[in-house]
């Protein structure tokens, strides 16, 4: 038996090679989605970890040691050995130890932590030397920061005291890349404090004083300190062990250090949280292009071998006309497909591989290793067996048909229930899979590839029309004596074996239309996200001393408003809040990107909340402030309540409130105030009497305000009584429960009348150097009107009021819910220094050196991020990458669709030859001798478009582009058009190629053997 | 004539020479999409264990029919057939399958489709012969013995591409007494070959006849194949119109009592003339009174008696 299958294999080697082709590439497109996968998911975490916090990447044990000396290395303690046993396989282990206090140098003193820690040597630049291990009696070294040395007053060899231990400088450190996990953060390295101009050189005075490994002290020097053991994840272990193990790991030394007495602590759980689901939204999102590419492979499989199998009918008929057994039959079909099969399995691991290595090469955000592993080759060995399965069902019709069926010259026709149960079996799949894809939650099995059943099962049918169609208007044109083209389409409405092919071609072209439009709407979309959720081409995260000195700083960053922004943003504190974007209005439509989904231009928004200011600000300097003012009260009734007065000042340090030694006595009185915050400026925010109760009317004459300084020299009136009396200057803290007068003449004031029986809340006068209720621009999704007042948190985070100046369909950074405000408003508004984050919005124009700008005015650079940088992020995560691995799919698609028709062709050629020969010699025109294949892409085609259509309404929804799940735009309803035909009309271009250039095979064919 | 049970398993031996083929009122009908197509439609034919017999007759007129149904391809729509002892209509799939393999072969039209081209003749038998090696006690003869029965001794190794014309269908022939049958079927055997090849052809199913006892039935459109097989049968729209032997032809009275006119006869006498009938012993006369143009007449049709009747 097996020299007959030998035999059959060399007769029909361009078959077997064809089936081993098409098996090796079904086998390795199974082969790839695992591997890319696996490769992708290492890339993720890898990323990850890149993008993660230092606590995320460490687990830390720390135990709290007296000993007599300056902390040291614990490698060779008690702690070091439980350490070790407690460490799970694979994590990389730092001992430490520190202990905090006080330096005190030449120059300053500074609070700082001393410590030690292993390695630290070789990840700093040093002037001087490491420190080295010194005996009792001698100066312990210690390693400081230039910052550090500078704060102190220390040079190399220099002595200073930590806590009351004399050290000696060994050396003066700057690290090398303050990034490296080793550097714990901000925990070693402090950043800098906002205020006086900074540098580029990371870190600040409070930067880490380190230690040599051993420096045993005098007994009474004993310093207290913490040992430590940070026991880091690799990247090693993420790709070589499941999260899950690693979890458990994690949990295991948790558990077991607090046994042991540690203090143990870790937000690694979170890392591998984000790893877990990165990984299986990757994998989810492959599937659909695996599944795709496998059950094209099958299908153009099927429809090669079904093609082949009409010319072997003859054959299987002999051998049943000798008495053949079926069961040798099948075991004929099986070996001369399993050998092919077998074969693929290998061959199609490695090109697997190889497809998933180049395309991990230029699709994933860091590097990954593709290899091969037991998954890899059960993925390959399903998709070769699928393929053999494929290969005996497209014969299962002809090894099942009666010997004198078999035997005919032409083949029956296949009537009932097996003629149609492919399609039912199809369309029954792809109801099944809308069906749990439009059922909500997240995308799982069968609705991964419901775009992919629904293209079959429209494909099927739609070729099931074809046919019918073919026939009935082919038969019409035949009998109008238009023959050529009559001919073609009865020769292929009649041949069974086109169903498939249509089916097949037209699931290429729709699941490429698909994949492309996904993947553009998927661009716009992060696009659009990165554009929105960033608000301009790059944002500075900042720390300022206070919102008047970042407004400040960036308008002497960039006096002409052509780049820079100052921009305070708040998230509510409740859930029902609103959250607040606060920037300076005059450069927001320069500075923000606009984007159409705000529904308004940004320059109509910033004219809305920056109208006119009612009154203008009362700036102060000198250390001193007097407020004279003129009581009227009953001193007797009010008892032990003491009145007092309290000052609410603004200055580059904050906000704050300042309140008089002296108690308010009846009568005129100058009350002083220490606001030494003023003596470089300030803005007075608003003047209260405070008083626990109100126990009788209460009346306080506001007749001038002086500033000067504390020698009583240089005084200055900031405020005379006419213009205290001016009320449009002033807005009353409360002014349903306050009153406000003035007088006018050489008496002029302000009369400030606080009914009795009032309690607690502070009555006072604003400047009303800002419009309130606060002009904003709402998100439509708030629901409250034009016109009408929006409750929020003020950007000091106090509960106050907006007029709804404006409605926008969403808001830079904030998407579609919040409202934006003038900055420099609200900070007028604002009482407290409380703060929500400080940014500064940077447009394109921003020269190169904006950041040293920032910095020269004082405000320390947090982070710094841009649009580009999000959009490429967003292109980094696991959906992305899927999307890119469908894509792949898609157009391998393409070429196993041409393989199909090439395929398909050969098969029949002989048969179709013959059939042609025959009719020329009959009289035939020559025009009329074509391969027919034409229509089949012509019609795959029309059909593909209209089931993308189809899918695209069915299944678009269950498609996931983000890995968060959450964007602050709408998906775009429908993908450019024009890029979709960018790689329909080339698909369909090379179908017709195809077609043509088989056409003229045939009749090249046809012209040798009949002669004509 | 026994009767053999429902898949009765073949454990015959060879056929000592040839089978006995009966077909009794053997009808079949084909359904198709516009109707059914009756092909037989009451065929009674005996062939004796080890004759040969030719099978003639037009296209479409069942004689394939009769040939697929003789050779266990199909079971016939009613009426009873015969292969040795074995009652075909009563066979189950399995039983006709091993039918094939072991007691009846059969041999297309066209040599090339009767061997697999991609392995030798060798190979060929032997693949031909696997059906029958599994019956208990059946001795099989070696591929070189039977390809020498057929004038190809030597050419066990050759594959069908490499053979003449005439050396193909012989090819075939061999490929067909593989099992060793008791009966032959061969459509068309000489359709394609010149007169040279067509004696070598005949020649080989005389010696095949001759040796193994084989029952040869011929299908064939070529009247001098019919008549160097000794006997021929005519099958005209179903049933068996006629039948010569030895140069002569004969009229065959059917089970039903019916008899088929020759057809150059039914030009000058219409159905729906009515004759009379005159028998003696050993003739019928029969004697035409009416035709439906002339509404009477005496012509006479028939002959003198004493030929042996066929069919009995």
């Amino acid at each position: 038996m097996l020299i007959v299958i030998w035999g059959a294999l060399a007769a029909r080697r361009a078959h077997a090679l064809a089936v081993l082709l098409l098996a090796v590439l079904a086998s390795a497109a199974a082969a790839a989605a695992p591997s890319y996968v696996a490769a992708a998911g290492q890339s993720l975490a890898r990323y990850e970890m890149s993008k993660a916090s230092p606590n995320e990447l460490r687990v830390r044990l720390a135990e709290v040691v007296e000993y007599p000396g300056m902390p040291g290395d614990p490698a060779r303690s008690v702690f070091a050995t439980r350490v070790r046993q407690l460490t799970p396989a694979g994590f990389d282990v730092v001992l430490g130890a520190q202990s905090g206090g006080v330096a005190a140098g030449q120059a300053g003193r500074v609070t700082s932590n001393l410590t030690f820690r292993a390695g630290v040597c070789e990840r700093v630049d040093l002037t001087g030397a490491c420190p080295r291990a010194t005996s009792k009696g001698q100066l312990p070294e210690v390693m400081v920061s230039t910052h550090t040395a500078a704060r102190l007053g220390v040079v190399v060899g220099d002595q200073f005291t930590f806590g009351a231990v004399p050290v000696r400088v060994a050396g003066i450190y700057q690290p090398r890349d303050v990034t490296d996990p080793f550097w714990l953060g901000a925990e070693l390295i402090r950043p800098p404090a906002a205020g006086p101009p900074g540098t580029s050189i990371a870190g600040s005075a409070e930067d880490a004083i380190f230690t040599a490994d051993a420096a045993p002290l005098a007994d009474e020097q004993a310093i207290l300190h913490v040992s430590t053991a940070d026991l880091y994840v690799t990247e090693h272990l993420l790709d070589s062990r499941s999260v899950q193990g690693l979890r458990d790991a994690v949990t295991v030394v948790q558990r077991d250090g607090s046994r042991e007495g540690f203090g143990a602590g870790t937000t690694l759980p979170s890392l591998l949280d984000r790893v877990t689901v990165q990984r299986r939204q990757l994998a989810d999102g492959v599937t659909l292009g695996a599944g795709l590419l496998v059950l094209l492979c099958w299908l153009v499989l099927f429809v090669a071998v079904s093609s082949a199998a009409d010319q072997r009918r003859p054959e299987q008929g002999l051998l049943l006309l000798r008495g053949v057994q079926r069961r040798r039959l099948w075991a004929l079909a099986i070996g001369e497909h399993a050998a092919p099969a077998l074969v693929a399995i290998p061959l199609g691991c490695l090109g697997g591989l190889a497809a998933a290595a180049l395309l991990a090469a230029h699709t994933l955000p860091a590097r990954a290793d593709v290899t091969m592993d037991a998954t890899v080759i059960g993925f390959a060995a399903i998709g070769a067996l699928g393929a053999l399965a494929a290969v005996l069902l497209a014969q299962a019709r002809m090894l099942s048909a009666p010997v004198v069926d078999l035997l005919r010259r032409v083949p029956a026709r296949v009537r009932g229930w097996r003629a149609t149960i492919g399609d039912v079996v199809a369309v029954s799949v792809a109801v099944a899979a809308v069906v749990q894809l439009r059922s909500g939650g997240s995308p799982s099995g069968l609705a991964l590839v419901a775009p992919v059943a629904v293209a079959l099962a429209a494909g099927v049918l739609l070729a099931r029309v074809t046919m019918i169609v073919g026939a009935a208007v082919g038969g019409a044109l035949l009998a109008r004596g238009r023959t050529a083209i009559g001919l073609a389409l009865v020769q292929v409405a009649r041949q069974p074996r086109f169903r498939p092919l249509i089916a097949l071609l037209t699931v290429v072209v729709a699941m490429l239309a698909f994949t492309v439009a996904t993947s553009e709407v998927a661009s716009a979309a992060y696009r659009d996200r990165a554009t929105v959720e960033v608000g301009a081409p790059r944002v500075v995260e900042v720390d300022a001393t206070s919102r008047s000195h970042l407004l400040a700083a960036v308008r002497a960053a960039d006096p002409e408003g052509r780049f820079a922004m100052a921009t305070v943003v708040t998230g509510s504190s409740s859930a029902a809040g609103t959250p607040l974007l606060a920037v300076d209005s005059d450069r927001l439509a320069t500075v923000a990107a606009p984007h159409s989904s705000y529904g308004v231009s940004l320059a109509d928004v910033a004219r809305e909340i920056r109208p006119a200011a009612p009154g203008v600000p009362v700036h102060l300097r000198g250390r001193l402030l007097t407020v004279a003012i003129s009581a009227n009260f009953d001193a007797a009734v009010f008892g032990g309540n003491r009145v007092r007065l309290a000052v609410t000042v603004s200055s580059a340090n904050g906000t704050r409130v300042v309140t008089s030694r002296d108690d308010i006595r009846p009568g005129r009185k100058g009350y002083v105030l220490q606001v030494p915050e003023c003596a470089q400026g300030c803005r007075l925010v608003k003047i209260d009497i405070v008083a626990p109760v109100v126990s009788r009317n209460l009346e306080v004459r506001f007749e001038e305000l002086r500033t000067g300084d504390e020698d009583g020299e240089r005084e200055t009136i900031v405020l005379t009584g006419a213009q205290f009396a001016d009320t449009t200057r002033w807005r009353l803290s409360d002014p349903d429960d306050t009153f406000l007068n003035a007088t006018s003449g050489i008496d002029a004031a302000l009369i400030l009348t606080v009914p009795e029986n009032r309690r607690a809340t502070p009555a006072g006068i604003a400047v009303a150097d800002a419009p309130f209720p606060l002009p904003v621009y709402l998100t439509r999704s708030t629901g409250t009107p034009l016109g009408r007042t929006h409750p929020y948190d003020g950007v000091d985070g106090t509960p106050t009021t907006a007029l709804v100046g404006g409605v926008a369909d969403r808001l830079p950074r904030l998407g579609g819910s919040g409202l934006i405000v003038d900055l420099e408003y609200a900070d007028r508004l604002a009482v407290a220094s409380q703060s929500g984050n400080e940014e500064v919005w940077l447009a394109r124009a921003a020269p190169a050196d904006v950041l040293d700008r920032l910095r020269a005015q004082g405000l320390v650079i947090k982070n710094d991020r841009t649009a580009i940088a999000l959009r490429q992020d967003l292109d980094r995560q696991a959906t992305a990458l899927a999307l890119r691995f469908n894509m792949f799919a898609a157009l391998a698609g393409v070429l196993i669709g041409a393989a199909g028709l090439i395929a398909m062709a050969a098969a029949e050629q002989r048969t179709r030859v013959a059939m042609l020969v025959a009719l020329r010699r009959q009289g035939l025109p020559p025009r009329a001798v074509r391969g027919g294949y034409g229509w089949p892409a012509a019609v795959a085609a029309v059909s593909g478009v209209l089931v993308t259509l189809v899918i695209w309404l069915l299944a678009r929804s269950g498609q996931r582009l983000f890995s968060d799940g959450r964007s602050p735009v709408s998906l775009p309803e429908w993908p450019d058009i024009g890029r979709l035909l960018l790689f329909v009309v080339p698909t369909v271009a090379l179908f017709a190629l195809t077609a043509v250039v088989l056409g003229r095979v045939i009749a090249a064919a046809v012209r040798r053997r009949s002669g004509r | 004539m026994s009767t053999a049970a429902r898949d009765e398993p073949m454990t015959a031996t060879r056929p000592t020479g040839g089978v006995a083929v009966t077909c009794h009122r053997l009808i079949h009908i084909y359904p198709t999409a516009t109707g059914d197509v009756v092909a037989l439609s009451g065929v009674d034919l005996r062939i004796a264990a080890g004759e040969m017999l030719a099978l003639v007759g037009p296209s479409g007129s069942g004689k394939s029919t009769l040939v697929a149904i003789l050779g266990g391809l199909m079971q016939p729509s009613a009426g009873r057939v015969y292969v040795g002892d074995h009652e075909l209509s009563r066979l189950s799939a399995k039983g006709l399958a091993a039918l094939r393999g072991a007691t009846v072969g059969t041999v297309l039209q066209g040599a090339e489709r009767n061997l697999l081209p991609y392995v030798s003749l060798s190979r060929n038998i032997w693949l031909a012969q696997r059906s029958a090696a599994r019956l208990a006690g059946r001795r099989l003869d070696p591929p070189e013995a039977i390809l020498e029965l057929v004038g190809l001794a030597g050419a066990g190794a050759r594959r069908v591409g490499d053979l003449t014309p005439g050396q193909r269908q012989r090819a075939a022939l061999a490929q067909g007494l593989a099992a060793g049958p008791g009966l032959l079927l061969v459509d068309e055997p000489t359709s394609q070959l010149d007169a040279s090849g067509r004696d070598e052809v005949l020649a080989a199913l005389a010696t095949i006849n001759a040796k193994r006892g084989t029952t040869v039935v011929v299908v064939t459109h070529d009247g001098e194949v019919g008549a160097q097989l000794g006997r021929a049968v005519t099958i005209r729209d179903g049933r068996v119109g006629a039948e010569g032997r030895n140069g002569r032809d004969f009229a065959v009275v059917a089970e039903d009592g019916t008899i088929q006119l020759p057809p150059e006869t039914l030009a000058s006498f219409p159905a729906g003339t009515l004759f009379e009938v005159d028998h003696t012993d050993q003739s019928i006369t029969l004697r035409a009174v009416a035709t439906p143009s002339s509404g009477g007449g005496d012509d006479e049709v028939g002959g003198p008696g004493g030929e042996p009747r066929p069919g009995g």
